[in-house]
């Protein structure tokens, strides 16, 4: 058992609910939790953050026990902050009343993100004065997370923290997030049922399914389809980015990919050098084997196939192709695998609409 | 009216300390009964209503007999102030409390029901310990039922009868209370008397009321 983990064992039964399972969470970085609703994913924060108190529930922070047989450490002195879903803003004080709430009894020793950088980070203050009540539901969300923030939490633990938030918001946000957390060294644990925000976030991939908490995938390997779930992400690729330019004219963001360069919308406001995490569907990158002249497609990277993986009984072939570290996978027909003698070796150029590269809608 | 003065002095000094004493027992007993999960939590709400439909002579008279100097209560006190707890102004106020209590635990227990755990868990997720989170998100979630039920307990043991006469009898000064005064006057027909103490009763209480529900709607519960 290493010190520097979260151990978890559950036996948790709550009515005809059951959640069961362990596992072993690096306290490093982010871990993404992902799985169906109703699998049990905020039954798991609420256990690991004390506020459900089944016995038959095993958990050990970095060493110290927070719950096992007749010991269960009280929540309010685990300090794992919990930003809710549905947030809890407390409705007597101000969105600064709440800050402020969180921030009297963080511990005054230790460091973490400054309120200034938390409120600038979330983007809340122009909110700082209102009364919680009369927030729209991104804005709480924003006020919540902030509020988690700013107890200084030992462990982060995000439920769904930013689904009000549109596909545009989120993305623009989950990078600093992530940039935040990794700074301050807070580990935390990240619900989302969004494939393309755990990626963009977590380090690594827990599912939970059916109230059975499964096994830890890297994000490259859980979007490859290799996880245990039938439920899983759409099949893609993690491609990691720096932001190199902001086109604000076009409003275009430059990635460099490696040695590549990838344009794509939905990322202005954020600074040159911001990392940025992207989840690209195999069913968005084409192939050429030839030239490409006259085309829309901004978006070409020279690849070179590794792995060709065929799906007798469908129409699709995956192709794994290496474009400089990283890996990038398309979905094509079989068809055109056979038309254009795919192979493993063999030079490609991967096509990417910008278009299919911006926030999704959900 | 100067003749009733000290009836009405001893009236709201009884009102007021019976009201200061059940928000002491009333806040913990009406928080333990919003949060419990223990079996015994309808006994005690049945225990806690159970002036509300005994008429007031039977709590009058078992109070009566337990105030007696041969029990141990009644002994005890006699031993330590050297007066009797029947027919004094402290016997008073232990009836009072008794016979007020709903007042004070049915508001708060519903304000405090009504604050919810969500918040609670908020709370302590962010590192504040029981008292703190009753104290800094509790308290002032509540602070209607706070008001609502400080108003109805002052009223309703200004408007008691029945148990004060049965413990406190009627000593001028000592427990002769309005409602007691009131029946005096009324018994010996001194009518113009009588009138006096019932309007002033009935238009201090409509006041206090009406300011109630005043500041209940200016400041409205904090919902969700």
């Amino acid at each position: 058992m290493p010190a520097s983990a979260l151990d978890i064992a559950l036996d948790h039964r709550r009515g005809r609910f059951r959640l069961t399972g362990s596992a072993s969470l690096p306290l490093d970085g982010i871990t993404g939790i992902s799985g169906p609703s109703g699998a049990g994913k905020t039954s798991l924060l609420r256990v690991v953050a004390g506020l459900d108190r089944q016995p038959g529930n095993r958990i050990h922070y970095a060493g110290t026990c927070w719950q096992e047989g007749r010991e269960f450490l009280a929540p309010h002195r685990r300090r794992a902050g919990l930003a809710f879903q549905d947030t809890r803003l407390f409705p007597h004080l101000t969105v600064a009343g709440n800050l402020d709430f969180a921030a009297a009894r963080a511990p005054a020793h230790g460091n973490g993100p400054s309120r200034a950088d938390i409120v600038a980070m979330t983007g809340i203050a122009p909110l700082l004065d209102r009364r919680t009540p009369d927030l729209s539901g991104g804005e709480r969300q924003r006020v919540a997370l902030a509020r988690a923030l700013l107890s200084r939490p030992r462990l982060l633990l995000l439920d769904e923290p930013l689904s009000a938030l549109d596909a545009a918001a989120r993305r623009a946000l989950l990078p600093a997030l992530r940039e935040t957390l990794r700074d301050a060294n807070i580990p935390a644990l990240h619900v989302s049922h969004a494939a393309e925000d755990l990626v963009a976030i977590a380090d690594r991939v827990l599912s939970v399914e059916a109230g059975r908490i499964g096994a830890l995938h890297a994000p490259d390997d859980w979007l490859a389809g290799h996880g245990d779930s039938a439920d899983g992400p759409e099949p893609g690729a993690l491609v990691t980015g720096r932001i190199a330019r902001q086109d604000a004219d076009l409003c275009l963001t430059h990635l460099t990919v490696g040695d590549h360069a990838l344009a794509l919308p939905g990322l202005a406001g954020l600074p040159v050098g911001a990392e940025i995490r992207l989840h690209i569907l195999a069913r968005d990158v084409s192939l050429a084997t030839g030239t490409t002249d006259g085309l829309s497609i901004r978006n070409r990277m020279p690849a070179r196939v590794t792995k060709l993986d065929p799906r007798p009984g469908s129409a699709w072939c995956d192709v794994d192709l290496d474009i400089g570290s990283q890996t990038l996978r398309a979905r094509i027909t079989r068809a055109a695998a056979q038309d254009l003698a795919l192979e493993p070796g063999l030079r490609v150029a991967a096509l990417i609409k910008s278009a299919s590269l911006a926030p999704r809608r959900d | 009216m100067i003749e009733s003065a000290p009836a009405i002095w001893l009236t709201l000094r009884l009102a007021l300390v019976t009201t200061l004493i059940l928000f002491v027992i009333g806040t913990p007993l009406a928080w333990w009964l919003a949060t419990t999960r223990s079996r015994a939590r309808p006994v005690i709400e049945a225990v806690t209503a159970l002036p509300l439909v005994l008429p007031p002579t039977v709590i009058g008279f078992y109070l009566l007999i337990l105030f007696n100097p041969g029990t141990p209560l009644g002994g005890a006190w006699v031993s330590l102030t050297g007066d009797t707890l029947a027919f004094s102004f402290a016997g008073l106020v232990i009836a009072s409390v008794i016979y007020s209590l709903p007042f004070m635990v049915q508001p708060l227990q519903t304000a405090f029901e009504r604050v919810g755990r969500d918040h609670l868990e908020a709370a302590a997720s962010l590192g504040a310990g029981p008292l703190d989170a009753f104290r800094s998100v509790v308290a002032p979630l509540s602070l209607r039922g706070f008001v609502t039920a400080g108003v109805l307990s002052f009223i309703h043991t200004v408007g008691e009868f029945g148990v004060v006469l049965m413990v406190g009898g009627n000593i001028p000064g000592r427990t002769r209370v309005v409602s007691i005064a009131l029946y005096d006057h009324v018994e010996t027909l001194d009518y113009d008397a009588a009138h006096a103490l019932a309007l002033g009763l009935i238009a201090v209480s409509l006041a206090v009321l009406t300011a109630v529900f005043l500041i209940n709607r200016r400041y409205p519960a904090h919902a969700g």
